[in-house]
């Protein structure tokens, strides 16, 4: 009798899961299946951010699915590349040696971006970069398949200095920052922006890696005549919060300044009331009750979205929308096609430079107000219920 | 536009520089003072000094947040907190010090000198990385508690702050003791005495035993206290700045002599003024200053190996 039971219970499944196999494979026989690749860092020290991007990749490609408007089926080819440029050559080949691939969605670390765009390049897939801020993957070789929908240091300075300048009007500058790439990167930026912008740059420090005491510059800047209105510093937050610690102890009221490395709560956190007034560059800036996070929880994905998830929602979903315009066969005109779009989505409006290089990338300008980094338009200075430092 | 100006703008910037000059020289003073003792003591380069300076900052805001969590804050005035936290550190990181020397340099006394120097250095990791990894959040910058008085006194743009000169006499008040404790107490004279030749000492009934753990029990409360201060002076601290100010400390003792008290304060003085004027006069000589002040430790390290004012030369390590 038992046996009897359990053969129909076997029965059922079996035709149960029939079912559910067989759905799919009468869905794809009518649509075309189209590969859209996905290579960030999925093991390894970046692995969290990599995971973040790679779901938000991936609900994009469900959402285009479930919406079903297009005659194509998308599939999303996952491939680590562990943050090593070697791994990321290894994933790049192979991505583009599958002709079912149309375009991919890349990397979060530059050095391994920048050894890829040559393999898209050879294979003239379209490559759009989700993360990586090294301005040479898009502005030294310039190959038309890469473009980025993530800022990189160019666009972030310009951002900031045009602010600075022009709205707030300060013109002398004070640059100080770290020894680090990602410092001499930042400074690298910073100085071409602000002279564009048509600001002077007073002084320039550097300090070491692991400076705590930073008094000494500080007070040759409170020397200087004139002083400058803003001091911006390129680096993290460690020397970030030392830096406006130090500022408030020599009593300066200059504008405290800087970029995306800044944009971390434990800026706020380690300076506590001396926060108050810096103003910075943010990421972009994804509302908790956005259609984006709600999709994304609603998804039930383990991982935190991170920073870099809109970012690859976006890439995804702005390569979706150029194959709708120009089929996915030809991947030079899908590539000249994505270059000339103009893409409204979740980080606002996207458009590219003649470097395929984004000029927004959802960037933000955010202000410590009461030890919280506060977007400017919602902000009492804003407002002009505070004033700004460095008038 | 600016306040009307009170004085001289350069002067101002003079004074202030040379208040960061003296505050950062205290700063490796009190770990070169350690690093000196222990050398003249018991000819040991103890390198993670500076990581037990550390783990006294640590402690200093674990027992701040514990009297804030039972309280005690609203109740009683700060300067009686700020004694009972100097005093818990005191016995606390001066036990720990001996315990380290027990379980780390001890069992090397008869060894070559290169070996308590590799035991030294792996000392330090394993603090450093403890904090790192046991402290919540260990990895990030710690707010350090304002334990002393925030008073500003404004003369024209210059701002003198009174906690600053609070840690400088403090300093100079603990390397004062120190001072007197080596050369005037019959302990300091065991201790000199083992420092001389400590098998003559021991015949002469000095327990050498006893005499190195006090050594370490004083070196190390001396460092807990340093870094509170160092703590109290930069505001924040992180778990790995006891790597720089031990190395910086040690070469403060270097360049001074090492073994010699007053050339520790010498080589701090000469170390921290070099730095911060290289910062402050030097156009774009921010990121060099580690570079200057340690040309200028290699050069006594090659031609005056024994230091300003070393009365002997240093075993080569």
């Amino acid at each position: 009798m038992k046996t009897f039971r359990n053969s129909i219970v076997m029965a059922i499944l079996v035709s149960f899961g029939f079912l559910l196999m067989g759905s799919p494979i009468i869905y794809a026989a009518e649509k075309k299946l189209v590969k859209i690749g996905f290579i960030g860092p999925l093991t390894g020290p970046n692995a969290a951010v990599g995971l973040g991007a790679r779901n938000g990749a991936d609900l994009a490609i469900r959402q285009a699915n479930q919406k079903g408007d297009l005659p194509y089926k998308f599939e999303l080819v996952v491939l680590d590349d562990a943050s090593d440029p070697t791994t990321g050559v290894a994933a790049a080949t192979k991505l583009c040696m599958d002709p079912l691939v149309t375009a991919a969605t890349t990397h979060f670390n530059s050095p391994v971006g920048l050894a890829t765009i040559h393999v898209f390049h050879r294979y003239g897939v379209p490559q759009m970069f989700w993360g990586g801020i090294h301005p040479d993957i898009t502005n030294k070789y310039n190959y038309p398949v890469v473009t980025r929908i993530c800022p990189n240091t160019l666009v972030e300075h310009t951002k900031l200095a045009k602010f600075v300048e022009e709205k707030l009007g300060y013109k002398d500058w004070s640059i100080i920052y770290d020894m680090t790439s990602y410092g001499k990167s930042c400074f690298d930026a910073v100085k071409p922006a602000v002279t564009k912008a048509g600001g002077r740059i007073l002084s320039e420090d550097g300090i070491a890696v692991g400076t705590v005491d930073i008094r000494p510059i500080l007070s040759k800047i409170k020397a200087m005549k004139p002083g400058p209105q803003a001091i911006y510093f390129g680096g993290v937050v460690t020397e970030a919060s030392l830096i406006k610690i130090q500022m408030k102890e020599l009593g300066m009221k200059n504008l405290f300044t800087g970029v995306t490395g800044l944009d971390s709560e434990t800026f706020n956190a380690t300076a506590k009331e001396a926060a108050e007034g810096a103003l910075i560059i943010g990421k972009a800036h994804i509302d908790e009750s956005s259609p984006f996070v709600k999709d994304y929880k609603a998804a039930g994905y383990k991982e935190y979205y991170e920073a870099t998830g809109p970012y690859a929602y976006e890439a995804v979903n702005l390569v979706i929308e150029a194959i709708k315009k120009a089929g996915p066969e030809d991947k030079k005109k899908l590539a000249k096609t994505i270059r000339e779009m103009e893409y409204h989505g979740i980080l606002g409006v996207t458009a590219f430079d003649e470097f395929g290089q984004t000029l927004s990338g959802g960037l933000t300008i955010k202000v410590s107000q009461d030890k919280k980094w506060v977007l400017w338009e919602d902000s009492e200075y804003a407002k002009g219920k505070r004033v700004i430092p460095g008038k | 536009m600016d306040p009307p100006l009170k004085g001289n703008r350069d002067m101002t910037q003079f004074i202030e520089q040379i208040m960061f000059a003296l505050m950062l020289s205290s700063t490796y003073a009190l770990i070169a003072v350690g690093i000196t003792l222990f050398f003249g003591a018991i000819n040991i380069v103890h390198f993670s000094h500076g990581d037990v300076a550390m783990l006294g900052a640590f402690l200093g805001i674990i027992f701040y947040g514990l009297f804030g969590f039972m309280g005690l804050w609203e109740n009683i005035p700060l300067w009686l907190m700020t004694m009972v936290i100097f005093l818990l550190v005191f016995i606390v990181i001066g036990f720990l010090g001996t315990f380290f020397e027990r379980t780390v340099i001890k069992p090397f006394r008869k060894s070559p000198l290169l070996m308590v120097l590799v035991a030294t250095i792996a000392l330090g990791i394993v603090i450093r990385e403890s904090v790192r990894l046991f402290y919540p959040q260990g990895s990030n910058p710690q707010v350090f508690p304002k334990i002393l008085p925030q008073v500003n006194f404004e003369v024209g743009h210059l701002i003198l702050r009174f906690d600053h000169f609070i840690i400088l006499i403090i300093s100079f008040l603990l390397i004062f003791f120190m001072f007197l404790f080596i050369n005037k107490t019959k302990t300091g004279l065991a201790i000199r005495a083992i420092s001389q030749d400590i098998e003559a000492a021991n015949l002469m009934g000095i327990n050498s035993d006893i005499i190195i753990a006090i050594t370490f029990l004083i070196g190390s409360m001396l460092a807990g206290l340093a870094g509170i201060l160092i703590g109290s002076y930069q505001t924040i601290v992180r778990f790995d700045i006891g790597l720089m100010g031990g190395i910086k400390g040690f070469s403060a003792a270097v360049v001074g002599g090492l073994g010699n008290f007053y050339g520790a304060i010498v080589g701090s003085l000469i170390l921290g003024f070099i730095e911060s004027l290289t910062s402050a006069y030097i156009p774009g000589g921010a990121p060099y200053k580690d570079v200057f002040a340690f040309i200028i430790v290699i050069f006594f390290l090659v031609f005056k190996p024994s230091g300003i004012l070393g009365r002997r030369a240093p075993i080569k390590i």
